[in-house]
C-alpha cells in the first residue's frame, strides 16, 4: 500500500510540476470561451451581421443563447475535444518516461510494474476529471455572467449526468493511447494516433458507422449529431473492449516487453 | 566464494544482429568486476539483461542465486543500477527526484535524501531542477538514486561519464570503500581500461558480444607488453655488438631506439648498460617502456578480430 501511495505521489508530482497541465486546461477552456462568443454574437444584431461565419457555425450546431444549448455545448466539447486533450494527457504520462529516458529507472524499482502502470492510469483519470471540473465550472461561471436564460436545477442535473457519462466514455479511450505511448516509446506516436482517431471518427461517422467506432461513440453520446439514440449496446461493448484491451496491453507491455530505450 | 552475479551462456539477438553471444561470467561478493568493451560491444545489452529489462534469447542471468526475469521486482530491493546515461525528471528538483525515489524504494527515513545528497556533493543543488543540471551533476544524481537505499549490489553502466577528474576520483573512492568496507558487489562497465584497472578486482573484456578475456587486475601488469629502449651515439654499432654477445635487439628506426623484448634484458637492464659501456657504446638513455592499458585493450581486441578473419 505504501508503494502504491508512493507511486501515486510520484505521478502527482510529475503532473503538478509540468507545464502540460496548464496547456491542457487552457486548450479545453476554449470550449466555454467559444460558447460565450456564440452567445454574444447571436445576441448582438450588429455583431451577427459582421460575423456571418460565426453565426452560420452557431446555427449549424443548433446553438441558441440559453442554458440548455450552453450546457450541451460543454458536453460536446468533452465528447470531441476531450478525446484529443485527455489523449494528450495519457500520451504525456506514459510517453514522457520514454522521451525523457526515465522509464529505465522505473523498471529497476522494488515496485511491481503493474502497480506503476495502474498509478499512471489513475493519474490520467485524475487529470481528466480535473479538466472536466475545470471546464464545467468555467462554463457555469461564464453562463451566469452572460445571464443566460432557462436555468433550472433539473436541467443542470440532467446536463451534468450527460456531461459525466460523456467524460467517462472519453476517459476510457485513454488506455489504447497509453499502450501506443509505451510501445511507441515516446509521445509522438500516441499524439499522431489521437489526431488520426479524431479524423477517422469524422469520416466513419459521416459514412454512418460511427456507432461502431470507439472514438466516435462519446461524441455521438454527447448529442453532437442531435441524438444519442443511435447508440446501441454493441457500441458500449466495443468501447469497453477497446479500453480493456488498452489497459491490459499496456500492463503486458510494461511487464513483459523488452525495454531497450 | 559467494557468487552474487552470474550469467550462463547469455545470448541476445535483435533480429539478425547478435548483441551478446554466450557470455558466462560470475561476480563474487564484495568484488568489483570491470566490464570493458568498445561502444556497441554488448555491455549495455548485458546490463539490461542483468537488470531484467530485456530477456535473453538464450542462457540465464542470476542475482544472489535468483534467476532474473522481466517483471520481477523483489530483487531490486538490494540492487542499485545505472543503465546508460542516467536521466531524471527535468521539471522536478534534485531533492524531489531523490524523494520520489526514496518513497518508491520504500525507505522510511526521510533523512536518507539529505545524506545521499551530502555524500555525492549535491546539497547545494538541492532546489535546482534536474533539467538545469550540468552533465556531471546529472551523473551524480543518477549515482545518488542508485545508491540511496544502501544496496548490496551495484550495477553501473559507465558511471564516470561526464564527471570531471575530481568527480571521477571521488566516485572511484566511494565505490572502493563500498566494496572493501561494506562488501558491496559492484559490476561496472566502461570503455576506458585505465579507469577500470584502477578500481576493478577482475576485468572482463567484451567484444562484438563475446567475452574474449577475463583477467585479475593484479595480472594485468604481467600481460601488458614491455620493451627495453636504448639510445646510444651509434645505435647500428651497438646493435651489432649486442647481437655478437648473443642478444636479439631490434632497430626502431622511427624513434631512433634499440628495442629489446627478451625476458633476460627486461629483468636486468643494468647488465645491458654495463655491457654497452664495456663495448664502448655507452647508453645515452635506457629505460623500460610498458604498453599502456588502452594499447593492451586494443591489442586484445585486434587479436580477436584476426582470429575471426
Amino acid at each position: 500500500m505504501n508503494k502504491f501511495r508512493a507511486s501515486l505521489y510520484a505521478e502527482y508530482l510529475k503532473i503538478i510540476r509540468s507545464k502540460v497541465l496548464i496547456a491542457t486546461a487552457a486548450a479545453l477552456s476554449l470550449g466555454p470561451i467559444m460558447g460565450s462568443l456564440f452567445v454574444v454574437v447571436l445576441r448582438s444584431a450588429s455583431l451577427t451581421e459582421s460575423n456571418s461565419l460565426l453565426q452560420s457555425k452557431a446555427a449549424f450546431t443548433g446553438f441558441s443563447p440559453d442554458w440548455q444549448s450552453f450546457l450541451n455545448l460543454l458536453t460536446q466539447v468533452i465528447g470531441v475535444g476531450g478525446v484529443i486533450v485527455f489523449g494528450f494527457a495519457a500520451s504525456w504520462v506514459f510517453g514522457r518516461e520514454y522521451s525523457d529516458r526515465t522509464a529505465k529507472d522505473l523498471f529497476v524499482l522494488p515496485v511491481s510494474r503493474s502497480l506503476i502502470v495502474i498509478s499512471k492510469f489513475i493519474a490520467v483519470l485524475g487529470w481528466s476529471i480535473f479538466l472536466c471540473i475545470e471546464i464545467l465550472l468555467l462554463g457555469i461561471i461564464t453562463g451566469f455572467i452572460l445571464h443566460l436564460p432557462g436555468w433550472s436545477g433539473r436541467l443542470f442535473f440532467v446536463s451534468l449526468y450527460h456531461f459525466s457519462i460523456t467524460s467517462f466514455l472519453v476517459i476510457l479511450l485513454c488506455t489504447p493511447v497509453a499502450f501506443i505511448a509505451s510501445a511507441g516509446k515516446g509521445y509522438l506516436a500516441p499524439l499522431g494516433f489521437v489526431v488520426l482517431s479524431v479524423v477517422l471518427a469524422q469520416i466513419i461517422g459521416a459514412l454512418g458507422y460511427g456507432t461502431y467506432f470507439p472514438w466516435a461513440i462519446p461524441a455521438i453520446y454527447s448529442k453532437i449529431i442531435g441524438t444519442q439514440s443511435i447508440l446501441n449496446w454493441q457500441s458500449y461493448l466495443i468501447l469497453a473492449l477497446t479500453s480493456i484491451l488498452g489497459l491490459f496491453g499496456t500492463i503486458y507491455w510494461w511487464k513483459y516487453a523488452d525495454q531497450t530505450n | 566464494m559467494n557468487k552474487v552475479i552470474e550469467t550462463e551462456d547469455l545470448t541476445k539477438k535483435f533480429g539478425k544482429v547478435t548483441a551478446v553471444k554466450n557470455v558466462s561470467l560470475t561476480v563474487n561478493k564484495g568484488e568489483i568486476y570491470g566490464f570493458l568493451g568498445l561502444n556497441g560491444a554488448g555491455k549495455t545489452t548485458t546490463i539490461r539483461i542483468l537488470t531484467g529489462m530485456i530477456a535473453p534469447t538464450k542462457g540465464s542471468a542470476y542475482i544472489s542465486g535468483k534467476k532474473i526475469k522481466r517483471g520481477d521486482y523483489a530483487t531490486w530491493k538490494s540492487v542499485g543500477c545505472i543503465v546508460e546515461v542516467p536521466y531524471s525528471y527535468p521539471d522536478l528538483t534534485v531533492y524531489e527526484n531523490l524523494d520520489i525515489m526514496r518513497r518508491l524504494k520504500g525507505i522510511s527515513d526521510k533523512n536518507s535524501v539529505k545524506l545521499i545528497m551530502d555524500k555525492l556533493k549535491l546539497t547545494e543543488y538541492s532546489g535546482r531542477k534536474a533539467g538545469h543540471l550540468s552533465l556531471g551533476n546529472s551523473q551524480r544524481l543518477g549515482l545518488a538514486k542508485a545508491m540511496m537505499h544502501d544496496p548490496e549490489i551495484l550495477i553501473l553502466d559507465e558511471p564516470s561519464n561526464g564527471l570531471d577528474p575530481e568527480g571521477i576520483v571521488e566516485t572511484r573512492e566511494l565505490l572502493q570503500n563500498l566494496s572493501k568496507n561494506h562488501s558491496v558487489t559492484i559490476f561496472i562497465s566502461s570503455h576506458i581500461l585505465g579507469e577500470i584497472s584502477k578500481i576493478a578486482d577482475r576485468i572482463g573484456i567484451i567484444h562484438k558480444g563475446e567475452l574474449i578475456q577475463e583477467i585479475n587486475s593484479n595480472e594485468l601488469d604481467n600481460l601488458v607488453k614491455k620493451r627495453l629502449l636504448i639510445r646510444t651515439r651509434d645505435n647500428i654499432s651497438a646493435c651489432k655488438l649486442l647481437k655478437k654477445k648473443g642478444y636479439n635487439p631490434h632497430m626502431n628506426k622511427k624513434d631512433n631506439y634499440l628495442e629489446m623484448t627478451d625476458e633476460e634484458s627486461l629483468n636486468s637492464p643494468e647488465v645491458i648498460a654495463t655491457k654497452l659501456v664495456a663495448l664502448a657504446v655507452p647508453p645515452q638513455s635506457l629505460f623500460i617502456e610498458e604498453e599502456d592499458l588502452e594499447s593492451y585493450f586494443l591489442r586484445v581486441i585486434r587479436q580477436k578480430e584476426n582470429n575471426y578473419e
